[in-house]
């Protein structure tokens, strides 16, 4: 589904990646770790289409089309969904608004008329349950005032809502408390199937205890320098990324 | 902006005077300034002292303040060294200006560093047509002011000082200004402080009165240039005497990845009017103006302040706090101005009043005026009276109202004071506000 | 960024929906202001002596000042004698059904999206429009007159309750206040009336459609209201003008007398031509909106949605005599190529435990420039007043301007007076996240443009809420939104 292949970009004329590849199919958990700074949110950014991101070589390949050349929203309506790391606020735009404005937008992309409103409330109600959001968040405006934990809930909310074939979710398990990690990660796990991935960037092993990954990636330096199975997030946890920084340090810029 | 009706009348006395004192003015001693007093005062002519009907002095009529019963020539008043001692602070050399001039003898230059040079300006003039090359009035165009037109063109002297490329002038400079005398004297100082390259100055002025007798005016016009990457750190106190009345304006260029910080402490005087203009000329530059005006008694004092961003990237914060005790006026005007080049402006603007006493008022008036989009640029401006929950709280604590209402007025004027760096001088300002502030 | 860049030609290039000229023939003055233009407007008017005596005065008052230049506007001068100051429709006899309306402007009324027929068959709204100078159908008369509600055209109420009309008649905006609230004292031909009668709170929402046709004409239209005490009504007032080469200038004015207890909301989404993208055409808009507080705890709300108007000058005010009373101003002001609009508010405060609330967002794009001014006065005695000022701007492109000037002038110690304004555009990663969810930049634009209104579109009512949304995004068209 996804197939990223020697991917270099750079930021304000600084290489972040350097040659990245990864291969994602249908159905798979992919999870990304690294220590900070390494480029991942680079990576994410780069997958959704943000400008500030130069990308100097490699190319991104989303069911075999060529997503460089597609806008934000057009990657959106084909399905690629991004969890920001720091999620925004839009003061004003009630997230009900936010997200029918988005469901048909995408609807009009595959053809479809707008939703029907009482579809879409149950689905709204339907999705509400399922990452198990205060209602009181959904009628708010998009994130405003919203403490961090309740941010990253209500992007899977919003990916529940639009339902991705690829889905980035980018430290999303970082300012949650014990429980809100788990509703998050049950979520996630709710709305997996085989049509569908995820890539999961993330700090800690923790998470990766309620997704079960398919697949651990180290992300160092701006490329994946290992990959492995689930193991290798535990190794990662208890050995620490100083192994990694020295094995990999002399890898040239 | 608005349509200046101003009566002739005004400026006649000035048109007189300014022939009456030809030989005197600073044109006297160079030519390029004899024609840009000529076409001052002409161009003053047309606008006259500025009352409430111009846009700029809305809110003070200098009228008030000035009127035909001035000169410009007063009988010199001799102060002794010992009458005017206990105003230097530490061991900071200090500068006396008496009236706008500067007095050689009773200054303390020991400390002064050999590379800072000080002059008169007439002297500087006198020999060169540049004061280390900043050129006479060079700052200003048709924008001066009635007043900035009427001591460019009155002047007869005033200070200049200037700080060389690269040099770092560690010990403050002291600028100690004092008016004194027994006549009603329009006074037309005029300075200019230039920091070099890389250089940087910490300037402390203060104002004060010794053996003032009657009523004074005066009209202090300083430009100032901090050149490419120097750092300028103007500190003010104004603690004239009741008599007195002063418009002191700073016209301030800051220079690449310059400096420029202001305070400004104004506690007494009949009417004190404040022009603090700073234009930025330079990317990256980073300016922070504070200012505290304590007024009462039938007092007025005005802060004007414009922060032009001419160019992109650069910094500027303002925070101005009032407190007007009973028959006091203050004003407070600042404006923000951002080019359209000005791109990436980051200018932010803060007004706080605390209104005291029963024929108190405050006129404040925020400005932004932008034209460029990419920019964060905001004000706020608040008044009220003193937080009522604070200060019972201190009076459960068994302080009684007149100390609690001076400890959290200490504290809401502590934050102006806390921003001054020189130790001397700071804990001077603070004995001063609390003199005045109750 | 490119996206932005795009949309931001898009904006300009963007068309004004509203330019079709009605085809109905009006008998029109020809151009010129003498004492004769006025005596021949109130004959026309069949108007009693006391009006004509008003207009006089008004008009040798109106010769001796000078037009305002204060405001941070450029335009070029004025030429009075230019202006034609008297059109009306020529059928314009009494009409006593919608049948016996011209067609034509039943057409007109229906492309600005108010057919009086279904106004008066569906919405509950009563409407008067205004066609250039002259009223032309109140609907809704009868079931208003049995609550003792008078809403008419203000020609009828000189002739049918003039001492209303001579207590009332600029009580709030004297002839004397400014040069085009003289000038329109002196020549404006109708406008509206409406009284709220002691108690009755009016059940629906009157409003009046302002509209210029004719060529070369100014359109100078008075408005008054009163409410008595405990009193309630919503006034809603759209405009809008056709597409012409010359500008057009349009002075009204608009008077709120809320006594004790009573409560007047005012709405309006002034819609008028803005010119062309050059700045060719489109109409000046000089005018004078005050309300007063008269009683005790009365309330007197402006709401403006300002889309329209090469020239907008409009200071919507309120003053807060009685103790307790509230003015609030709520505003949305957005300009467009060559646009200007300098509009903001008066709060001035008289009566104790006062309180105003000032909401301004405003909204540059192209080459236009967008300022608030506003005064906030609070008097001696008038003890614990209240005011909260909020003005933000937000600029799209890097060739307009957007400028804040706010007066505040506290003279008691007691009041507690806040304002705080902001300047800035539209986040570019607010933009991004709304790429993310499949929502592509234009109406990212137009949904965060409308996010940041949402205050003052939240205090409009339902069907003109939803009409300014839309109106916004027309006027940030091709567009934003
Ligand atoms: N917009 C940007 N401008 C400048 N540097 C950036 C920008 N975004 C990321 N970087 C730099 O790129 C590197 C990788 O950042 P990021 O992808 O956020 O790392 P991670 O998410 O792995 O912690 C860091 O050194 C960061 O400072
Ligand atoms: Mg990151």
């Amino acid at each position: 589904m996804l197939e990223i292949k020697n991917l270099k970009v750079s930021v304000e004329g600084k290489e972040i990646l350097k040659g990245l590849n990864l291969k994602v199919n249908k159905g798979e958990v992919h999870a990304i770790m690294g220590p900070n700074g390494a480029g991942k949110s680079t990576l994410a950014s780069v997958i959704a289409g943000k400008e500030d991101y130069e990308v100097t070589g490699g190319s991104i390949l989303f069911n075999g089309k060529d997503i460089l050349e597609l806008s934000p929203d057009e990657r959106a309506k084909e399905g690629v969904f991004l969890a920001f790391q720091y999620p925004i606020e839009i003061p004003g735009v009630s997230t009900i608004n936010f997200l029918k404005t988005a469901v048909n937008e995408i609807r009009a992309h595959k053809g479809m008329g707008p939703m029907e409103a009482k579809e879409f409330l149950a689905m709204l109600k339907e999705k509400q349950k399922l990452v198990q959001i205060d209602t009181n968040l959904t009628g708010r405006s998009v994130n405003e005032g919203f403490s961090g934990g309740e941010k990253k809930r209500n992007e899977i909310f919003q990916m529940a809502m639009l339902n991705p074939q690829l889905a980035v979710l980018d430290e999303t398990d970082s300012g949650l408390d014990i429980d809100a990690l788990r509703i998050v990660a049950e979520g996630v796990n709710k709305l997996r199937s085989k049509e569908n991935a995820f890539l999961v960037i993330t700090h800690y092993q923790r998470l990766l205890e309620y997704i079960i990954p398919d697949f651990v990636h180290v992300l160092y330096n701006g490329q994946i320098v290992k990959s492995g199975t689930r193991e290798l997030a535990l190794e990662l946890e208890s050995k620490g990324y100083d192994w990694i920084k020295k094995e990999f340090s002399e890898i040239p810029a | 902006m608005s349509v200046a009706t101003i009566k002739r009348d005004t400026s006649a006395k000035w048109l007189e005077e300014f022939e009456l004192t030809a030989g005197n003015r600073l044109g006297a001693a160079n030519a390029t300034v004899k024609e840009k007093q000529q076409k001052a005062i002409t161009e003053f002519a047309e606008k006259g002292i500025p009352d409430k009907k111009v846009e700029d002095y809305k809110y003070t009529n200098i009228r008030l303040y000035l009127n035909d019963e001035f000169g410009m020539k007063g009988n010199a008043t001799r102060l002794k060294s010992s009458d005017i001692r206990h105003l230097f602070l530490g061991g900071h050399a200090t500068i006396v200006m008496i009236n706008g001039r500067f007095v050689h003898e009773l200054s303390s230059l020991k400390n002064l560093p050999r590379e800072v040079v000080v002059k008169n300006l007439f002297t500087v003039l006198k020999e060169t047509d540049t004061v280390a090359g900043i050129e006479f009035n060079g700052q200003f165009d048709e924008k001066a002011s009635p007043l900035t037109l009427l001591n460019t063109a009155l002047t007869q002297d005033g200070i200049s000082i200037t700080v060389p490329k690269g040099y770092d002038c560690k010990g403050p400079l002291h600028l100690l200004h004092i008016s004194s005398g027994t006549d009603k004297v329009l006074y037309n100082p005029r300075n200019v402080v230039k920091v070099g390259e890389g250089a940087s100055l910490t300037l402390i002025e203060s104002y004060c009165s010794v053996d003032l007798d009657e009523k004074i005016f005066t009209n202090s016009v300083t430009e100032m240039v901090v050149e490419k990457d120097a750092t300028l750190n103007n500190y003010i106190l104004q603690e004239e005497d009741p008599k007195a009345s002063q418009s002191n304006l700073h016209q301030v260029s800051v220079g690449t990845t310059g400096k420029f910080n202001s305070v400004i402490v104004s506690l007494n005087g009949a009417m004190v009017r404040n022009d603090l203009n700073v234009s930025i000329n330079g990317e990256n530059a980073e300016i922070h103006m504070h200012g505290l005006f304590v007024v009462k008694d039938g007092h007025h004092i005005d802060n004007h302040s414009l922060v032009e961003h001419n160019v992109p990237n650069c910094f500027s914060n303002e925070l101005y706090k009032g407190v007007v005790g009973d028959g006091g006026t203050g004003v407070f005007n600042g404006k923000i101005f951002v080019k359209q080049d000005a791109q990436k402006t980051n200018a932010y603007q803060s007004n706080k009043n605390i209104l005291l006493g029963d024929n108190s008022t405050i006129n404040t008036k925020p400005q932004l005026e932008i034209y460029a989009d990419d920019v964060k640029c905001s004000h706020g401006t608040t008044t009220g009276r003193l937080d009522e929950e604070a200060l019972f709280y201190l009076q459960t604590r068994g302080l009684d109202q007149d100390l609690a209402r001076k400890v959290l007025l200490g504290a809401f004027a502590k934050e102006i004071s806390d921003t001054v760096k020189d130790e001397a001088f700071r804990n001077h300002l603070e004995k001063r506000i609390q003199v005045h502030i109750v | 960024m490119a996206g932005s860049d795009k949309i931001l030609e898009e904006i300009t290039s963007s068309e004004y929906k509203y330019g079709f000229t009605s085809n109905i023939e009006s008998d029109t003055i020809p151009p010129g202001l003498t004492e004769e233009t006025i005596r021949f407007i109130s004959a026309k008017k069949e108007e009693p002596e006391f009006m004509l005596e008003y207009r006089l005065k008004a008009y040798r008052h109106w010769l001796t000042i000078k037009e305002p230049h204060w405001a941070h506007l450029k335009y070029p001068e004025i030429d009075y004698q230019s202006i034609s100051y008297y059109s009306a429709p020529k059928k314009q006899k009494v009409l006593n059904s919608l049948d016996e309306v011209d067609p034509e402007l039943l057409r007109t009324f229906e492309k600005l999206g108010i057919s009086l027929v279904e106004q008066m068959r569906l919405s509950g709204v009563a409407v008067d429009a205004v066609l250039d100078s002259v009223s032309v159908k109140t609907t809704f008369k009868e079931k208003l007159s049995e609550l003792g509600i008078i809403f008419c055209s203000f020609s009828d109420a000189v002739k049918e309750h003039p001492e209303l009309i001579k207590k009332f008649m600029g009580s709030v905006v004297p002839i004397t206040d400014n040069y085009f609230s003289a000038l329109n004292a002196a020549v404006f031909s109708d406008g509206s009336f409406c009284y709220i009668p002691k108690g009755v709170r009016c059940p629906m929402e009157l409003s009046t459609y302002f509209r210029i046709n004719s060529a070369g004409t100014g359109q100078f239209e008075r408005t008054l209201i009163v409410a008595d005490e405990g009193s309630y009504v919503s006034y809603l007032e759209g405009c809008t003008a056709p597409m012409r080469d010359e500008n057009q200038l349009h002075a009204a004015v608009v008077e709120i007398v809320a006594h004790k207890d009573a409560e007047v909301k005012y709405s309006t989404v002034q819609n008028w031509y803005p010119g062309n993208k050059e700045g060719k055409g489109g109409i000046y808009n000089f005018v004078t909106k005050r309300g007063i507080c008269l009683g005790d705890n009365s309330k007197i709300s402006w709401t403006q949605v300002e889309t329209g108007s090469a020239i907008t000058w409009k200071y919507p005010s309120v003053i807060l005599k009685g103790n307790n009373s509230v003015g609030e101003f709520y505003s949305i002001a957005v300009t467009n190529n060559m646009q200007q609009a300098d509009t903001g508010t008066k709060m001035t405060h008289i009566g104790k435990n006062t309180k105003s609330t000032i909401v301004s967002k405003g909204i540059a794009a192209g080459k236009s420039n967008n300022s608030y001014r506003g005064l906030v006065r609070i008097n001696k005695g008038a003890s614990k007043a209240r005011n909260y000022s909020q003005c933000d701007s937000l600029l799209m492109g890097d060739r307009c301007g957007a400028h804040t000037f706010p007066y505040l002038e506290i003279n008691d110690k007691t009041a507690v007076v806040e304002h705080e304004a902001t300047t800035s555009k539209i986040g570019e990663d607010q933009i991004f996240y709304c790429n993310q969810r499949g929502i592509d930049t234009e109406k990212a634009i137009g949904l965060i443009v409308n996010g940041y209104c949402r205050e003052v579109l939240n205090k409009l009512p339902m069907e003109f809420a939803v009409e300014a949304q839309k109106l916004l995004a027309v006027s940030l068209e091709g567009s934003v939104g």
